[in-house]
Formats: structure tokens, C-alpha cells, sequence
């Protein structure tokens, strides 16, 4: 326990001091008002304060009457000690708020049992505290502490424009219909279980602050979840002024929750229906607030559940369209909308396709084909990724094996893929690629994985190793956006790496800038020295294409040859390519123009 | 001057009862002189000067702060010197003020010399 001597009297503080110490209590000490006040607003926990009266600055009753009148009640067992004895005295001082009032000599017995007593008093307050604070099961902050912290909130954003928050209501869907069949033995562990999965995916401790801690913690975010009651909770985000990272947050809790929960031996999966609202808008009352991510909520289960809702006012467009967009993704998924197109890749010297790249489109049924760009980061950030990927490399691989076997008589050609940072770090990558060959019948050889070097770079060791299983595999790894990263070369060197690919933007520019010439030289004579092949992407011009080629880069990709095609078309020119050889204007051929070059 | 005859029947130092307080630790009497030492002269110097300036509202106040020293180590007689002086300064009494004060560095030079005693009987 600590306790706050403020005495200006030397003498008593140090024999005060003196004995406290020896009776085990941490004792801090101020010689003024001033600095006592500041160290009681700024201290940790409850504490036992001994108060001369009559000290210096602010004077003793006054720091008793302001701790008194702290709006937040902080847990501080208030002890007068006194030279003057009289009866008056004591009385003022008891007025003012302190909790006991001993005079000068103190007799140290005495002391020990009056501060045991202010200890019995602040362990009761604390924990009346709590119980009024918090849910007993899941030591969340209950409906009272939300209530009382978002009014809090709320008249802060009313004061302050430059503040904002945002509420996200989450109801667990089905929760009656699991706690019925389980028991509620086992519905009460499933409620803390979800509990500490939720304080996962925010700013949030693991316990929260009550009384005087609260002011501790100064004014940086504090994210809140309180379970509001049953199987709804409410999740406040502090200092958050985009209803697009409420959103964010949202689908943290869908992906947390889609994990399955093993509860009473059974393994159980839950999902969420989830409504935000924020403080920007008309509303400017917590209870309006809530009651806009209330709403929203009840409109996500209306629209099926396992999905967020945003209580829109006006001017949050972006995230509601981004809401969309993820509703659009999920769906797409499970109507089939993908498509994989298939960019050829040539060989520069001999002219002929020897790759194709599978390239994810999406076609919407409103919007019609949408380009990776406008909803791969959006998967990723979902975890979307992982199925689509999934799929992905599962039709590359049968259409490849599919032309392969077509053309058997002919060299065979490779299929790159590219993998996502997410399939990277949680797909369990190689298994998934191993058993997809085997299921496929695609020789290993004939597969390359493309990967960023950016997220090689991101964790050097997972990389390392990951890549090092795919290449004992029998798998090929090309190393995608060379030279836009920050690899380093010598790590570079150590990893089983098969292939460079030069970015788009390098080659763009090799017509007209001679920096961008000389990168895609060097890029080229690395890959070279270092054994591994260089492919350009991005070759749209004729110049382009001899300039490469006088560079003696291995293989290129773009518009020049052709964009990525739908299979049948990418069919019909590897057809071409492998019966009638070499061809000219192989995109100008694919849209049944006039070449407009020749190899 | 005639002398108070509450303080001309007080102890000047009441020993017995502070050791026991301090439960016989005389290393920590030792302590508290040192400290009391230093702290009492300084509040002395600040007591005159508030009283050449009439301050009486500092005379309270260090008057108040060393009643809480005389209270701790037991001198009971300096320490009901001193609240007298903190009475007169609340009643703006000049002549009072003057009076106690010269009682209180009297007072003052007894405890001094008690406590300072009782060091040494306890470092022989």
C-alpha cells in the first residue's frame, strides 16, 4: 500500500517516514500542498495520504476538499495529522473530507492500527467500485462503465472538434441456440473465451482502470470492450474519426471470431453481426450514438449476419462503399465470380510462350470485370485472400496441366502464380501447393510461385524457410517488383530463388531515362551472375522489346504481346504458338487486328 | 518579566516519553535531532524576519510548522511557546509576537541543549 506523507515539517516527516517504511508500506513524500495534489492526481492505485493541515501552498484541508470534489473519485484514504488538538480543528478537518484525524505526537501503535483501517476502507471502496464497473464473468466493463465512459466521450467530441469516436455494437449470432445446447456451464466459458478474443483486436488492457488509475493513464487512446448483457457487446474506439478504420476493426472481430472456439471438448464456430456509428455525425449524445450502432446492428442480421453494418450519416460514403465492396467480395467468393485470366510470357530470344502467368479477375455482376488492383488488397485485408488464392492456384495449375498435356509433343510451359503476404505467413503455403500439384497431376517443375520481395524482406527468417521447402519440393520461386523493395543482396544470395522480375516501372522508362536503362541492366546482369532468369514485365512498346533484348533479358510480359487473357483465348494463342511457331502480333492475332510487329 | 507559569511548570523535554515513542532507537533520536537542528534554525531566521515586517501570516505559519517539530520530539515547553506565538500572529498582535518569539529562541536553546544531552549519553 502507499501512502503520501505531506507534512512541511522536516522532523515529523522523517520519523513518519521512518516508521512506515519499517512497517512495509511504500511511502512517497512531499514538503507542499502543490506537489502532494499533483502526486495524488498522478499516482498509482489506491493510497493512504497523512495530510499536515496546515501545510505550505495549498494548504492540507485544501488538497482534502479537492480530492473530495475529483469527478473521478479517486480511491485516497485521507489522514489529518495535526498540531493543534482542539476539537474545532478536528471537526474542520473531518468536514473538509478527511477520513481520521490524529494530532501530534503521534503514538506509533496507534498509527499502524488507523492505517489498517484506512486499508480495510480502500480495499472495500475498490471493490464496490469494481462491482458496480464490471461484468463478473468476463471482468469486462459492464453497461454502467460504458455509459458513464461514453458520455464522457461524447461531451469531449461536443467540445472538442477535433475529437471523435467509434462505437462498433457486436452481437454474437446463435448465441441462445449454442448456450441451449451446450449447457451454460459451458456458455459462460464460450462468453469469456470470445471475451479475451475481442480485447485481442483492440487498444484495449486486459483490465481496465477504475477510479483514480483511469487519470493515470493520461490522454492517449484508450479503446473500451464492455459486454453489454447476454451476448452483446460494444466495442468503443478512442480517438477514432474514420468510420473506415471502425470498419477496419470490425472485420479484425469477424476474422477473430471465424477461428474455431474448443469449448467442453466440442469445437465450435460463432460469428458476429456487428453495427457502427460514430460521433461525427448529427448525433451527439452517447445514447444516440449507441443507439445508431444498435440499429446498424439489427440491420446486419436482417441481411443475414456474420456481417458489419454502418450507421451512415452523411459525408461517410467511402466506408459505406467499402462496407459494400467487402459484402460484394464475400458473396462473389461464394457465387463463383472469380475468373483467372492467363498473361503470356515469352521467351525473348526464341520467341516462343513458355509461361503464362494467372492473373485474378473479378467479374461483378453490376460493375462487370474489375482489375486485381480495386479488390486483392481488400481480400488480403479480410483474409479473403486465403480461399481465393487457394482457388486460383488450383485452376492455374489444372489449365496448365490441361494445355501441357494438349501440346505434348512440345516443350512444356510453366504457370506462374502469385502468392499473397496472408497465404504466405498463414496458409500453410507448401502443404497447400503440394497436395494442389498432386491433386492436379502438374509436374513441380512446371509451376513458379511468385512472391514480392518486399515480403521476403518482412520476417527473412519464415521466408528462408518457406521458400526453402517449396524449393525441395521441386517448386520455383520468382521474385516479383525486383528492384522496388530494399532486398538486400547478400540475403538475396542465400535464398533458393529461380527467377528475377523486373518491374513495370523500370521498363518503363528504359525509352527515355538512362537511369532507368542502367537499373535494368544491372537488374539483369545480377540475376544473370547470381544463376537465376530475368523476366521484364510490363513491355509495351517495340523499343522497349530491342532495348531488352540487346540486354539479353531472358523473358518478357505486357501489352505489346498481350494482356492477360480469358482461358479460351489464351488456348487459342498457345495453340498458335505451339503448332504454327513462332508468331507475330500475338494480342493484334488474339483481338483479330493486323500485326502491328514481328519477332 | 514574569515568567508563564504553564511553561515554568512544563518539562522542558519530556525524554522518557519520546524514547519511548521511539522505541528505544537512539540512532534515530540522533536522526531526528540532526534534522531538527537544521530545520529549527532555518525557521528561526524566517520567524524574525517575518516579524521585523509584521508578516503575521508567516509568523503563523512557521510557528505552526515548528510546534509540529517540538510536538514530535517531545518539548513541550517550546512547543506551547510556539502555538502562543501562532495565536498572537492570528491575532495580529505585535507586542505578543515579540514576546513569545524571544520565550520561544529561549525555549528553543534549552531543547537544543536536552536533546543534544541525550545524543551524547546515548554515543557514550
Amino acid at each position: 500500500m502507499r501512502v503520501l506523507l505531506v507534512d512541511n515539517d522536516d522532523v515529523s516527516r522523517v520519523l513518519m517516514q521512518h516508521t512506515l517504511e519499517r512497517n512495509g508500506f511504500d511511502v512517497m513524500s512531499a514538503d507542499n500542498g502543490n506537489s502532494a495534489l499533483e502526486m495524488l492526481l498522478a499516482h498509482e492505485g489506491p493510497c493512504i495520504a497523512i495530510v499536515d493541515p496546515a501545510t505550505h501552498g495549498s494548504e492540507g484541508l485544501d488538497i482534502c476538499r479537492e480530492v473530495r470534489s475529483s469527478s473521478n473519485n479517486p480511491s485516497v484514504y485521507m489522514i489529518l495529522l495535526s498540531s493543534r488538538e482542539a476539537i474545532e480543528d478536528m471537526v474542520t478537518g473531518l468536514d473538509a473530507g478527511a477520513d481520521d484525524y490524529l494530532t501530534k505526537p503521534w503514538n506509533p501503535k496507534e498509527l499502524a492500527a488507523r492505517l489498517r483501517v484506512g486499508e480495510r476502507s480502500l480495499k472495500m471502496h475498490d471493490s464496490l467500485l469494481r462491482q458496480a464497473h464490471f461484468d463478473p464473468l468476463t471482468k469486462l466493463p459492464n453497461r454502467a462503465f460504458l455509459n458513464e465512459r461514453l458520455a464522457a466521450c461524447a461531451k469531449e467530441a461536443r467540445e472538442n472538434p477535433g475529437y471523435q469516436f467509434t462505437l462498433l455494437f457486436v452481437d454474437i449470432d446463435r448465441f441462445k441456440m449454442i448456450n441451449d445446447s451446450l449447457g451454460h456451464s459451458a456458455g459462460d466459458e464460450l462468453m469469456k473465451r470470445i471475451s479475451q478474443r475481442l480485447l485481442q483486436v483492440v487498444r484495449s488492457r486486459k483490465t481496465f482502470p477504475v477510479g483514480d488509475e483511469r487519470r493515470r493513464l493520461g490522454n492517449g487512446p484508450s479503446d473500451m470492450v464492455a459486454r453489454l448483457s447476454g451476448d452483446e457487446f460494444v466495442v468503443l474506439l478512442d480517438h477514432f474519426a474514420d468510420l473506415e478504420d471502425g470498419v477496419q476493426v470490425a472485420n479484425r472481430i469477424h476474422n477473430s471470431l471465424e477461428k474455431a472456439f474448443q469449448v467442453a471438448g466440442q469445437e465450435i464456430f460463432l460469428s458476429a453481426s456487428i453495427g457502427i456509428s460514430t460521433s461525427g455525425g448529427s448525433a451527439t449524445e452517447a445514447s444516440e450514438i449507441l443507439r445508431g450502432a444498435d440499429n446498424a446492428m439489427y440491420k446486419a442480421k436482417l441481411l443475414g449476419r456474420a456481417r458489419s453494418e454502418v450507421n451512415a450519416p452523411t459525408g461517410n460514403t467511402a466506408a459505406v462503399n467499402r462496407l459494400k465492396l467487402e459484402t460484394d467480395l464475400r458473396r462473389a467468393l461464394e457465387n463463383d465470380e472469380f475468373e483467372v485470366h492467363y498473361q503470356p510470357i515469352i521467351d525473348l530470344n526464341g520467341c516462343r510462350i513458355t509461361r503464362f502467368e494467372a492473373l485474378m479477375r473479378w467479374r461483378h455482376p453490376e460493375l462487370g470485370l474489375i482489375p486485381p488492383v480495386s479488390f486483392i488488397p481488400l481480400a488480403e485485408e479480410i483474409g479473403l485472400i486465403l480461399p481465393m488464392g487457394s482457388a486460383l492456384l488450383r485452376s492455374a495449375c489444372q489449365q496448365m496441366q490441361r494445355w501441357n498435356s494438349q501440346f505434348s509433343n512440345s516443350v512444356p510451359a510453366t504457370m506462374c502464380v502469385n502468392i499473397s503476404p496472408r497465404q504466405f505467413i498463414e496458409g500453410n503455403l507448401v502443404r497447400q501447393v503440394t497436395d494442389t500439384l498432386t491433386e492436379t497431376g502438374l509436374d513441380p517443375k512446371l509451376l513458379e510461385l511468385e512472391v514480392t520481395e518486399n515480403l521476403t524482406m518482412k520476417d527473412a527468417g519464415l521466408a528462408g524457410q518457406v521458400l526453402q521447402e517449396l524449393s525441395d519440393a521441386g517448386i520455383a520461386v520468382s521474385l516479383d517488383d525486383f528492384g522496388t523493395g530494399y532486398s538486400s543482396l547478400s540475403y538475396l544470395l542465400r535464398l533458393p530463388i529461380g527467377t528475377l522480375k523486373i518491374d513495370r516501372s523500370f521498363v518503363a522508362g528504359i525509352e527515355q531515362s538512362s537511369e532507368s536503362l542502367s537499373v535494368v541492366q544491372t537488374i539483369i546482369a545480377l540475376g544473370h551472375n547470381l544463376g537465376m532468369k530475368v523476366i521484364a514485365e510490363g513491355i509495351e512498346t517495340e523499343a522497349q522489346l530491342s532495348l531488352l533484348q540487346m540486354l539479353k533479358c531472358d523473358f518478357g510480359q505486357g501489352y505489346l504481346f498481350s494482356p492477360a487473357l480469358e482461358p479460351s483465348k489464351a488456348s487459342e494463342i498457345f495453340a498458335k504458338d505451339r503448332v504454327d511457331g513462332p508468331i507475330s502480333g500475338i494480342y493484334a492475332m488474339s483481338q483479330g487486328l493486323p500485326a502491328t510487329w514481328v519477332f | 518579566m514574569t515568567p508563564n507559569l504553564e511553561t515554568a511548570d512544563q518539562v522542558a523535554v519530556d525524554l522518557s516519553e519520546l524514547l519511548t515513542r521511539l522505541e528505544g532507537d537512539r540512532d534515530l533520536l540522533q536522526v531526528l535531532y540532526d534534522t531538527f537542528a537544521d530545520q529549527s534554525e532555518q525557521t528561526l531566521k524566517n520567524l524574525q524576519f517575518a516579524s521585523q515586517r509584521d508578516n503575521f501570516l508567516d509568523v503563523q505559519r512557521h510557528a505552526y510548522t515548528l510546534q509540529g517539530a517540538f510536538a514530535t520530539l517531545s518539548c513541550l515547553r517550546a512547543k506551547a511557546c510556539s502555538a502562543r506565538l501562532e495565536r498572537a500572529a492570528s491575532r495580529y498582535d505585535r507586542e505578543a509576537v515579540g514576546r513569545e518569539l524571544k520565550r520561544l529562541e529561549h525555549e528553543l536553546g534549552i531543547a537544543y541543549a536536552v536533546l543534544e544531552r541525550a545524543c551524547m549519553e546515548v554515543a557514550a
